[in-house]
């Protein structure tokens, strides 16, 4: 099932792991480095800091400005960008092969040696302010924001927003962002993977003498150890709605759901193949089948679960006309209500473990695939034979404890619901 | 890539089959291409093709609804379709030993569809939901009216989800004579790509698509634009955040000797895009040493801009867009990217340049067909649309393009009279 699939893990005397997969077929490699250094590291009054940080990365280093960064990428036809999100960030590059020593010395470079420009800085927060202006007026991120504001505690880091606010990022400079990468981005802390044309050894070679002597002025600890805690939450004890009204929208936005479980809290598989059952399989599972396919109420539904270090949420979702908010909405607890109240058929089981465990293949095809499969191994403290223990967990998983999961996990009568576009509760009689 | 001989095959009936044999990993995928896409329709019945794709998911003869989705997931696989201007497609990737289930229900899909009355009156709420989903975006709205301001009499100038009063006084028994009159084996290519035996792919092709019956195939009534001699302007004014301009220009069909010129002239004025619009999308953003990165994003005129030459079978859209900065006069942002684009006619392009700017493509091309769904996207896509043998010219002649090349094209094509603009200007006040 998963025939090539052979990391391997390394740690440098700085601290760096270094995880490789090779990809003969491919003519290109993907690296990507990740730090302990997300949004769940900034100040709340500092909302956005991490984002922002992580994408002043290639705007200037000691050695060059950004348009030599810029030249060094475009001439070979490579891609070299900053990534940040609640617990990392980074930067992740694609070449072509015979070219990833030359944009892995850069992105080395830009790691270690960034001078974040006061000019580029301020172009950052200008670009950053309209993205949020843009932010306001999507009725789908409109939803999400609401949602996580309702399903989590003030102060808790899955409940803030990623890129920040209007007035957070207008407080934001460029000596914030110097000082948040050195504070924050440091090789003890940090997770390289290479996915691609390369082998293993002249993998590892490269990556030593890009990273030689980037050393931490007071270690972290390691990848998995400098990671933020996040705290539990409770289960929400009652229906919580906010509406946020956009007349001039064509299409209302729902998000309905609450936190969930970690990555490592024994019921993920339990929950993960009921999430499948309930809101994946075949085009958004049941919930599909109820608000799209038989009553044509909709484009898109589905759910998801985001267990993560943290509590992730879990959350449905789905775009419909205004008049069928309220049906939608009650269509979805009438799903969840089920999936706790009455066993899944074996059948539905059965193909949510044959989806997992034979999209594998497809999942590996790709150095992007690979990539991000090896950092949910490092993160999450999997095992380089995960691949081989995975049909396990999946295949030990009955009809009881999805229903178990369910029971435990999903929470019809106490919940957020986010509703934006144009919509009021007086829209379709209510 | 471990690849064996590609085939080609004709049967009886007509069905062009294609198989490319590709061993780095143990999947297959299957697409079937129709030559229908929107600009097959008339005006009352656009959006038809888009629609009838929908339909085609709903349950034929043999298969159930459910099962179109479920024995594919089953088997570790993914699925979708599309339509655009051109074309309607179809596809599965899956386990290889899963070939001919794939086959099983493309060749199902070709003529069994059922079209029930209660599910086509369902599906036209789900079409009507993903068109307002759509229209929340005001970059989707003003590209709508900008391309029906662009083209004039050519069909490619209605979207492809077609206008709402069409979708909504369309009857079955029209989309159903639809589907008749297009999907049969002489308007088709079936494409195989995987981890197959080419000549026992194309058995197996024959096996369940030679019985299908030949049908005639409905020529194409050809309309051609007329040569636009004076700039068009649309101002959507409407409630929003952010403003956006887009600005396009007439561009040649891909069989036109002037295409991949103007691919790298793409490249160089804001970098190197592939051809695959499955895996590239339509469209990326500017290098950051491209001139239009210069003269509009380091000017902190606008936050990004994007532009794509696109591959078509009859001449269309070169274009261009960009979100611009809050407060800035959308009539500076247009002067600057007008000037940097118009003025590459009559530019030196040095060598460098013009390396740089075949490099960012050639390695666009390699990036973009790396999966073995993205390879046989690609032959599907370019034996419909043109010839296969024109796909596998293009690396050839992006290398041979010259820098008279290059200027020919832009005096050709980007001429200040044949230019569209168009502003979206948010209204602030609601």
């Amino acid at each position: 099932m998963t025939a090539g699939f052979a990391p391997t893990r390394t740690q440098l005397d700085n601290g760096l792991v270094v995880m490789h997969q090779s990809n003969h077929a491919s003519s290109a490699v993907t690296l990507s480095l990740s730090v302990a250094a997300g949004a769940c590291f900034e100040p709340a009054e500092q909302a956005g800091l991490a984002t922002l940080m992580a994408r002043g990365l290639t705007r200037g280093t000691e050695l060059r400005d950004k348009a030599a960064v810029g030249e060094v990428l475009d001439f070979r036809g490579a891609h070299l960008g900053g990534t940040a999100g609640r617990h990392t960030a980074g930067l992740v590059a694609k070449s072509r092969a015979e070219d990833m020593p030359e944009v892995m010395g850069l992105l080395a470079e830009c790691a270690r040696r960034p001078t974040f420009p006061d000019p580029e800085v301020s172009k950052l927060l200008g670009d950053r302010l309209t993205a949020l202006r843009e932010d306001c007026d999507d009725p789908a991120v409109v939803a999400m924001h609401a949602l996580r504001e309702l399903a989590y505690p003030d102060g808790h880091p899955y409940a803030a927003r990623v890129r920040g606010t209007l007035a957070t990022v207008e407080g934001i400079r460029a000596d914030d962002l110097r000082a948040f990468h050195a504070r924050f981005f440091g090789p003890s802390a940090a997770l390289l993977v290479v996915a691609g044309n390369v082998d293993a050894d002249a993998a590892l070679a490269i990556a030593h003498d890009a990273f030689d002597g980037w050393i931490d002025d007071a270690p972290r600890g390691g990848y998995r150890q400098a990671q933020c805690a996040v705290a539990d939450v409770a289960p929400p004890q009652e229906v919580q709605r906010h509406v946020a009204a956009m007349p001039d929208k064509a299409q209302v936005d729902i998000a309905l759901g609450h936190a969930s479980i970690r990555r490592s809290d024994e019921r993920y598989y339990a929950a993960a193949l009921m999430n499948t059952i309930l809101g994946r399989f075949a085009m958004g599972g049941r919930l599909g089948r109820a608000v799209r396919e038989e009553q044509g109420m909709a484009y898109y539904t589905y759910s998801a679960f985001a267990a993560g270090l943290g509590p992730g949420p879990f959350v449905v979702r789905a775009g419909v006309q205004p008049q069928h908010v309220e049906a939608a909405v009650e269509a979805m607890l009438a799903e969840i209500r089920r999936i706790r109240a009455e066993p899944v058929t074996a059948d539905e089981l059965d193909n949510a473990k044959a989806a997992t465990i034979r999209a594998l293949p497809r999942a590996l095809e790709s150095n992007e695939g690979a990539a991000g499969l090896l950092h949910e191994i490092e993160m999450f403290d999997l095992g380089l034979d995960y691949l081989e223990r995975l049909v396990g967990y999946v295949n030990r998983v009955d009809t009881e404890a999805v229903q178990a999961a369910a029971h435990e996990l999903l929470y019809p009568d106490a919940y957020a619901l986010a509703i934006a576009g144009p919509w009021s509760p007086s829209t379709d009689g209510s | 890539m471990t690849a064996d001989r590609r085939v080609q095959a004709t049967l009886d009936n007509g069905l062009r089959v294609v198989v490319q044999p590709l061993h780095n990993a143990p999947l297959v995928s299957v697409w079937c291409w129709y030559h229908v896409g929107s600009k097959n329709e008339a005006p009352g019945l656009t959006g038809a093709s888009h629609f009838a794709e929908h339909m085609n998911f709903k349950g034929t003869a043999n298969i159930s609804r459910e099962d179109l989705k479920v024995w594919v997931e089953r088997a570790g696989g993914s699925w979708n379709g599309y339509t655009w201007i051109d074309q309607t497609t179809y596809f599965e990737t899956l386990a290889a030993d899963e070939l001919d289930l794939a086959l099983r229900i493309e060749s199902d899909r070709m003529t069994e569809c059922l079209y029930e009355p209660k599910e086509f009156e369902s599906e036209r709420t789900v079409v009507l939901a993903e068109m307002h989903g759509n229209s929340n975006s005001p970059e989707y709205l003003l590209d709508i009216d900008v391309t029906a301001a662009a083209l004039r009499m050519h069909p490619y100038r209605w979207p492809t989800i077609g206008w709402q009063s069409d979708l909504e006084a369309m009857t079955r028994d029209d989309l159903f004579a639809h589907y008749r009159q297009y999907y049969h084996p002489g308007n088709a290519t079936l494409v195989v790509v995987g981890d197959v035996d080419a000549d026992a792919a194309v058995d197996a092709a024959r096996r369940r698509f030679g019985g299908i019956p030949a049908a005639e195939i409905t020529p194409y009534q050809n309309v051609h634009e007329p040569r636009q001699d004076g700039e068009r302007r649309v101002v959507l004014e409407r409630p929003g955040t952010a403003a956006y301009l887009q600005v396009v220009y007439g561009a040649p069909a891909f069989s036109d000797s002037d295409f991949v010129p103007l691919l790298v002239a793409d490249a160089l004025l804001s970098g190197g895009k592939g051809i695959n619009l499955w895996s590239g999308g339509f469209g990326r953003n500017a290098r950051v040493t491209s001139p239009l990165y210069g003269a509009l994003v380091d000017s902190e005129l606008v936050v990004s801009i994007s532009s794509a030459v696109l591959p078509t079978e009859e001449p269309y859209l070169y274009g261009f867009s960009a979100t611009l900065r809050d407060g800035v006069e959308p009539r500076r942002a247009e002067e600057a990217l007008t000037e940097s684009v118009e003025g590459l006619a009559t530019q030196d392009v040095d060598d460098r340049a013009l390396h740089k700017a075949k490099n960012q493509v050639l390695s666009a091309l390699a990036f973009e067909s790396e999966r073995v769904t993205d390879v046989a996207h690609q032959l599907g896509y370019f034996a419909t649309i043109a010839t296969i043998d024109a796909l596998d010219a293009v690396p050839n002649a992006v290398e041979a393009t010259t820098a008279t090349d290059v200027r020919r094209a832009a005096a050709r094509f980007l001429r200040p009279e044949a230019r569209t603009v168009g502003w979206f200007v948010p209204r602030r006040d609601s």
